[in-house]
């Protein structure tokens, strides 16, 4: 099927950044401090790593098919079962993906904020919030990330840089950590955070030049990485390793243990939190936007906007099974560490068994073969 | 149906729709439905008093709540009265009476834990408490003393209270050092944080917010410290504060104090740039002293390994100004007199801060964080013979501690000699 090519590089770099920043940025430092103390930070960057070859796989994909998504050329390359099962195995873990990001922000709001409000209502509205410009099609998808994202930027860069002033550039050495303990497992965990690139793929056949998708990707994961990286150093310097460790949501302890100057606002979590709200925003609307793009793949259907609605209760219902925070995170650690298998050995098989039978997708306006017409 | 009908059914389910979304907040609060506490101050009880607290969070009875079974603690809470607060320097002046418009509601209650008894205190308050605002919490001597684990967890978990709050040791009890309220500023706890934020902008205290002590506590090669305040002044009314030197910890327990020229000596070992203490110096071969203010510092620490063995080097850099000189004849205007002053300061300063380090070894308390110097440059050594705050406390006791004090006269002041 032909789309209209009208996402420019910026759009789809944008979208990267803001869809991978999101509610992770909270507790990165906690769990990566937990693995590696004081290896925080360099944790962080090969987690990043990880997540970027997951990347790289998806847009080589993206630029052999540049007609297509996975959800379609997988059933080109492996056959129209095969395909549809990765499909499912897809819209599944996004759908638990989808959930846990909602569940994890409540989980914030009710802690920090908003402590009588019910946690479902927290939930369902953000829930909806995502659910209603996700029936839109993917230029207007692209142009909502590209809004965004000067406002989910820009506080954390703030808060990091006036945090620096109770800095101690001890808690940051020795880099490879005293004990660190779980260096492999955690890095798994920090690449699961960059599982919302996945993303790209949808953008990848509406770019008005796909053979630049690359550019986008090293970009977009750039920047976002390099701000999960700068987070996880100012809040490691102002806390130090211990401390870290026993915050559920350090990065959140560290806008509230940051001031303005001249005494303007003596702690930022408030307008931290408010912006950081955009980020979730973002990053759940991408994450229900492949759900539910997925979802019409898999039934052969054109068009997405019916299972906007139709996924929103199934999404919700699995977003309050976690009994508590700390199931929560255990899911999402476990959710986090199983989406990699989806996420970056699915594409490198399709990528592999691509390349042997010599697939490849038509280029340019042309008609591409196989399904959907 | 009739067309309109199908309208008017259309915007009636409209109307249900937003419904829901017009109800306001949740977490609504009027501000004077708030009982703002904006200080507490936490004393011992004696034993016997524990018979004559309230039973709100918990029971006699064995197998229902029994109380925690901890020492019991007295909380006095300062809960701002609405509109009396002044809010700007614009409605100071109104009413110097004191007596009748207090702006503050001191209340005291007991409990086991702080949440205990704020809880207990929540029972005979009509509004609800809130922590959101509050700016110090005072702790007697004697209850640091015996630690302060109870009080610690609440201020972590609850989400409303800011880490730039002060945690202040008195030596008497709490309660009274929490009332102390000068005419220059209205609200008691104000005038208490005014005078924290003043002393480190002056240089002359570390920056020391609740949140400064956590990091040192939870941190495996440094020990916290708070400020310690004594109340001066006999009479019950006219009672103020002196910040009267750092209360050494360790781990949550109040170990001991320094003298508060010690403060200079820490800030020095620290490097805290803002410098603002005065010390006298005899003038060498000559008669009558000199008083010195130091205003900028700089300071290097670095650890060095001998036969496996960390020794811990500091290198103080002050810059000083005279401010006065008891001797008028004697006179302080040539490079070799005042380069003899500078020898002297020196020594003297390199004294007084290895005093103030072998004082904190002796308790084991290492409140400059030598140890995370360690763990950051060595984790070689760290690793294979530390890894443990408790490890750490043995060993920093026995370490050999080098400083080297480098001490320039700036400036003179107004007169030339």
């Amino acid at each position: 099927m032909n789309r209209p090519r009208r996402i420019t590089l910026l759009q789809a770099t944008a979208v990267l950044i803001s869809t991978v920043i999101g509610v992770g940025v909270l507790a990165l430092p906690r769990f990566t401090a937990q693995s590696m103390d004081t290896g925080a930070p360099l944790l962080t960057l090969l987690g990043l790593g990880v997540g970027f070859l997951g990347l790289i796989l998806l847009t080589l994909l993206g630029m052999r098919f540049p007609q297509q998504t996975i959800l379609e050329y997988s059933e080109a390359i492996l056959g129209k079962f095969l395909g549809r099962l990765g499909t499912l195995i897809l819209v599944l873990f996004f759908a638990l993906l989808t959930a846990l990001i909602a569940r994890e922000f409540g989980q914030v709001v009710v802690a920090s904020v908003l402590r009588k409000t019910p946690l479902e209502v927290t939930v369902l509205v953000m829930l909806l919030l995502a659910a209603i410009p996700s029936r839109n099609g993917i230029d207007v998808f692209a142009y909502i990330h590209q809004f965004y994202l000067p406002f989910i930027l820009a506080p954390a860069l703030v808060i990091v840089a006036l945090s620096l002033k109770n800095a101690d550039p001890l808690f940051l050495q020795p880099i490879l950590g005293n004990q660190p303990a779980g260096m492999f497992p955690g890095m798994l965990t920090v690449a699961a955070l960059f599982q919302g690139s996945f993303v790209h793929t949808l953008i990848i056949p509406s770019m008005r030049r796909p053979q630049k998708a690359w550019v986008a990707a090293l970009w977009g994961l750039g920047i976002s990485g390099a701000l999960y990286v700068v987070i996880a150093m100012a809040t490691l310097s102002v806390f130090g390793p211990e401390l870290t460790k026993q915050f559920f949501w350090p990065t959140l302890e560290l806008a509230k243990a940051t001031s303005l100057p001249g005494a303007v606002l003596e702690r930022l979590d408030a307008p931290f939190l408010i912006l950081w709200v955009m980020a979730v925003f973002t990053t759940l609307l991408s994450s229900y936007y492949v759900t539910a793009y997925g979802m019409s793949r898999l039934f052969n259907l054109q068009d997405h906007r019916l299972f906007s609605w139709f996924i929103l209760p199934f999404v919700f219902v699995l977003a309050m099974l976690p009994g508590n925070i700390h199931v929560l995170y255990d899911s999402i650690q476990w959710v986090g560490r199983a989406g990699l298998v989806p996420t970056i050995l699915y594409p490198l098989l399709l990528l592999l068994v691509a390349a042997l039978r010599g697939k490849r997708g038509a280029s340019g306006g042309q008609q591409t073969t196989g399904q959907s017409s | 149906m009739h067309p309109s009908g199908v309208k008017t059914i259309k915007w009636f389910c409209v109307l249900l729709l937003i419904a829901p979304w017009l109800t306001g907040c949740w977490d609504r609060t009027e501000l004077e439905e708030r009982g703002i506490i904006l200080g507490l101050g936490i004393d011992t009880v004696p034993p016997e008093a524990a018979k004559h607290e309230d039973q709100i969070t918990e029971t006699n009875r064995k197998d229902g709540f029994p109380p925690p079974g901890e020492e019991m603690i007295k909380v006095t809470a300062q809960i701002a009265v609405p509109g009396r607060v002044p809010l700007g320097p614009g409605q100071g002046g109104g009413s110097q009476g004191g007596g009748g418009q207090k702006s503050v509601w001191v209340i005291q209650v007991m409990g086991h834990t702080l949440d205990d008894a704020i809880q207990n205190l929540q029972q005979q308050v009509s509004q609800e408490l809130y922590l959101g605002h509050f700016r110090v919490v005072i702790v007697s001597e004697q209850l640091e003393k015996r630690g302060l684990k109870k009080t610690l967890d609440l201020l972590m978990r609850d989400p409303e209270i800011r880490k730039s709050s002060y945690l202040l040791v008195s030596r008497s009890s709490a309660d009274k050092a929490l009332t102390v309220a000068p005419p220059l500023e209205r609200v008691p706890t104000l005038y208490l944080t005014d005078m924290m934020e003043q002393a480190v902008w002056m240089g002359k205290f570390p920056q020391s917010f609740i949140g400064n002590f956590f990091t040192a506590y939870a941190a495996k090669g440094r020990e916290g410290y708070l400020p310690y305040i004594q109340p001066k002044g006999g009479k019950k009314q006219e009672f103020h504060i002196e910040i009267d030197g750092i209360a050494l910890f360790v781990e949550d327990k109040m170990v001991g104090k320094t003298e508060p020229l010690e403060i200079a000596s820490y800030l020095e070992i620290m490097g805290v740039e803002q410098a603002g203490n005065s010390i006298t110096v005899p003038i060498p071969e000559g008669k009558g002293h000199v008083r010195f203010t130091a205003f900028s510092r700089e300071t290097k620490k670095w650890v060095e390994m001998k036969k496996g063995r960390p020794h811990l080097k500091v290198s103080i850099y002050v810059e000083t100004e005279i401010d006065e000189k008891s001797n008028l004849l004697q006179h302080v205007d040539s490079t070799q007199v005042i380069k003899r002053i500078d020898k002297e300061i020196e020594e003297r300063l390199e004294q007084v801060s290895l005093q103030l380090v072998k004082k904190t070894q002796k308790k084991g308390s290492d409140i400059f964080g030598f140890g995370e110097r360690v763990r950051a440059k060595e984790p070689v050594y760290w690793n294979r013979h530390i890894r443990t705050n408790r490890k750490w406390r043995q060993v920093y006791r026995t370490l050999p501690v080098d400083i080297q004090v480098k001490h320039i006269t700036r400036r003179t002041g107004m007169r030339e000699r």
